[in-house]
């Protein structure tokens, strides 16, 4: 288990990095503003699911805040990458959205306080043969989108799906990558 | 008169929406530079353990993390005089020049280049001929056999042919004011894939001495690093030769490719260096220490405003003095008490006071208030900050080696210091400096090297970290140059928490609205006089724009003079 304080910090909880070393196979990688609301769908999400990691090898899980290009070289040598951020899609906010790469939506995000968007990161990435074999976005639509630290009340009601999903997903992603069973949760 | 409308979106201030009111000739008569979002960050920090603020301001913006951390745990030092050790401040310029050279260079090639550089007329180079053209530009880079420019020609046509034309959609590819030969636009593709490839790594020095990135650990009194140079758990001496080889590899790249690139596409401009000038009046608060943030005099970007282009004199400046640094809010949906005009960031007050229509809306209405950017001045003077800033004030200070690389960049293109005052001008600056910075990134890690073979180690001075040592009220600034111009933040801590937090950014200074006497912004300045060929295509308002850098990716709404949407473009 990794260690876990109060909420209201904005630091990264998530494994951190050590250098250099060996890609693990997976990457799941929030971004989003924490300080924009439902910005930080993304980052909430990965709070919940760097929670119970325990040593697993073939995950690592990151918190890219609002970087975008900057991110590129951490998707250097990976099988797949799961992205989880706020999307705004015109849907009703908290609807869940499972999109894999290439995206025939636009994409674009919840807010602009990024540098760039975790779509825009992943073209980026193809362009230069440095996109793993699979790409995910796992998006939440938000609501409300403004200065704050805290999601609303249908984005966060939206928290424990989107969690699930993400851990289907990557359970899913261990059997076709990793060669280990997969997550019983 | 027609108006011209570009709903573009910045990173730091949220949307920002410049409107351009053009005459019968098509050209630029008055604009208006509108930050359409209300962030209002400060009210977060209220209340908290100043000890903590760095890490609430790195989350404020994407770009500018690192640098805003830093201006942050100054402010902090400032207001409880601590001064942080040789060490600390070393390893702290150290990761603000790597963050200018990555920054610039992702600013060049994927956010600006495509402003000059026309990909799909890339298709049509003959590749022998690039081949040719990349050997004379860039004589000591490998890559540049025709074979490599006929695989990149085939990874660009795959990708338009495709329809995932993805980054490089929505442009004007074709448009008249696009100058250079096809082979040239092929070579500057492959150095834009070549400098994605190679910005992903340059970062890792964050990494070495942050702890982790994104988002590095800083801290109050010094670094959060510790060094052991034949130890297994600190800073080593491996981890110091991973970045020692990082410095040469960049110094590879900015030198090899991004500066000959930046003078061969510019030379294609030459009527550039008459537009987007704009203010003339440039600021630095000066940065990148040599002997600490109280000897000015020693920093290697020296601090000064110069005014109206007179580059003869070169004014002090003091952030803790209340007359110079103020922000004005005639024209912003703020209201400041008891009827003031211009309040000092210590004494700043955010007040929203929306006054504009409902969104969304087609125009605005410049004679009343009509952003959420407050207008920021010094001494009443409307400046501009940034890398063009920098290099003026330099080159007006007399600093040898920043005079050294302007006048060899003006003596390539043959023209002389007049034409720094542009668009052309701002970008090639941005270029300058990076060149400047891999550099000094070197002469910094020789002088850590050098410090910690002396037997110095220490990295914090944590004397007065406990809020115990502290008086009950002190106030402090803490400043940094970002890659972007001037950063000021401003705190007040009363009994161990943060009673006031105000933060002017780069980003306010040059998209500001007018002031109370009706001086314009630097943007709204600088888009005054540019004659447009095709306002449903405004390629030439981007220029402008991106020349300042200000991240952004913008939806851009084209209005004919009845009011009419024309157009609608997304630009990256």
């Amino acid at each position: 288990m990794i260690p876990v304080t109060g909420s209201a910090k904005v630091k990264s909880r998530a494994r951190k990095p050590r250098l250099p070393s060996v890609a693990a196979p997976l990457l799941v990688l929030g971004v989003g503003n924490a300080l924009l609301t439902d910005d930080a769908a993304g980052l909430v999400m990965l709070e919940e699911l760097a929670r119970d990691t325990g040593n697993d090898n073939a995950v690592e899980y990151l918190d890219g805040g609002t970087q975008g290009l900057a991110l590129m070289g951490r998707l250097s040598g990976r099988k797949a990458v799961v992205l989880l951020d706020a999307v705004s899609l015109g849907s009703t906010p908290g609807t869940l959205h499972v999109l894999r790469f290439p995206f025939v939506h636009p994409m674009p995000r919840a807010t602009t306080a990024h540098e760039g968007s975790g779509a825009e990161l992943l073209r980026f990435a193809a362009l230069v043969d440095e996109l793993p074999e699979q790409a995910w976005i796992i998006g939440i639509e938000a609501g409300c989108v403004r200065t704050g630290i805290g999601l609303s009340g249908p984005v966060t009601a939206a928290i424990p799906r989107a969690v699930t999903a993400v851990r289907g997903l990557i359970s899913n992603l261990k059997q076709e990558y990793c060669d280990v069973p997969g997550d019983p949760r | 008169m027609k108006r011209v409308l570009v709903d573009p979106i910045t990173r730091i201030e949220g949307h920002l929406r410049i409107e351009a009111m053009l005459n019968d000739h098509n050209v630029i008569e008055n604009a208006a530079s509108t930050g359409t979002m209300w962030r209002g960050i400060e009210v977060i920090l209220e209340g908290r353990d100043p000890r903590d603020a760095w890490a609430f301001c790195e989350r404020i913006c994407g770009v500018c993390t690192t640098v805003h951390a830093l201006a942050s745990v100054r402010a902090v030092e400032n207001a409880l005089a601590i001064d942080v050790p040789r060490n600390a401040q070393i390893i702290r310029n150290i990761m603000e020049l790597t963050q200018y050279v990555q920054d610039h260079v992702i600013h060049f090639y994927h956010l600006h280049a495509l402003d000059w550089v026309d990909v799909v007329s890339a298709l049509k180079a003959n590749p022998k001929a690039t081949a040719d053209l990349a050997q004379t530009v860039s004589p000591h880079w490998p890559t540049s056999t025709p074979g490599y420019f006929t695989d990149i020609q085939s990874t660009l046509k795959k990708f338009v042919e495709s329809g995932q034309l993805g980054i490089f959609q929505n442009a004007y590819w074709g448009h008249p004011a696009y100058k250079l030969p096809p082979e040239a636009n092929l070579m500057a593709v492959a150095h834009y894939l070549e400098a994605l490839r190679w910005q992903k790594d340059i970062i890792k020095i964050h990494t070495v001495f942050g702890g982790k990135n994104p988002h590095p650990h800083y801290q109050v009194g010094g670094v959060a690093s510790a060094i052991s140079l034949n130890g297994d758990n600190a800073i080593n001496i491996e981890r110091l030769n991973l970045v020692a080889k990082l410095i040469q590899d960049a110094d590879a790249f900015v030198n090899g490719v991004y500066i000959p690139d930046l003078l061969a596409v510019a030379s294609f401009y030459p009527e550039w260096t008459k537009y987007g000038g704009g203010l003339g009046s440039f600021m630095s608060y000066g940065d990148i220490p040599l002997n600490g943030l109280n000897d000015p005099a020693h920093f290697r970007f020296p601090r000064g405003v110069v005014l109206n282009k007179n580059l003869a004199e070169v004014l002090p400046v003091d952030l803790a003095d209340p007359e110079q640094v103020r922000e004005e809010v005639t024209h912003s949906w703020y209201t400041y008490p008891n009827g003031q005009q211009a309040l000092h960031p210590w004494d700043g007050v955010t007040e929203p006071n929306y006054t504009g229509p409902k969104p969304p809306y087609q125009q605005l209405d410049e004679n009343a208030k009509y952003s959420w950017l407050k207008s920021p001045r010094w001494k009443g003077h409307a400046v501009e900050v940034g890398p063009l800033a920098r290099m003026i004030v330099g080159y007006a200070s007399g600093n040898t080696e920043i005079k050294e690389v302007v006048n060899d960049a003006l003596g390539r293109l043959k023209v002389d210091a007049s034409a720094l005052f542009s668009t052309l001008g701002r970008t090639a600056a941005r270029g300058l400096e990076t060149k400047l910075a891999v550099g000094w990134l070197q002469a910094e890690y020789d002088r850590l090297l050098a410090n910690l073979k002396s037997g110095d180690t220490t990295t914090a001075d944590t004397t007065k970290f406990s809020p115990s040592t502290w008086p009950t009220d002190a106030k402090g600034f803490g400043f940094t140059e970002a890659p972007r111009g001037s950063l000021g933040h401003w705190v007040k801590i009363h009994e161990g928490k943060i009673a006031r937090y105000q933060i002017v950014v780069p980003s306010t200074w040059n998209a500001s609205p007018k002031d109370a006497q009706g001086q314009h912004g630097a943007y709204e300045a600088a888009l005054m006089g540019t004659p447009m060929a095709d306002p449903r295509r405004p390629v030439e308002i981007l220029r402008t724009i991106h020349s300042f850098d200000p991240c952004l990716a913008c939806a851009s709404h084209v209005i004919g003079p009845d009011g009419r949407k024309v157009a609608e473009i997304v630009v990256r």
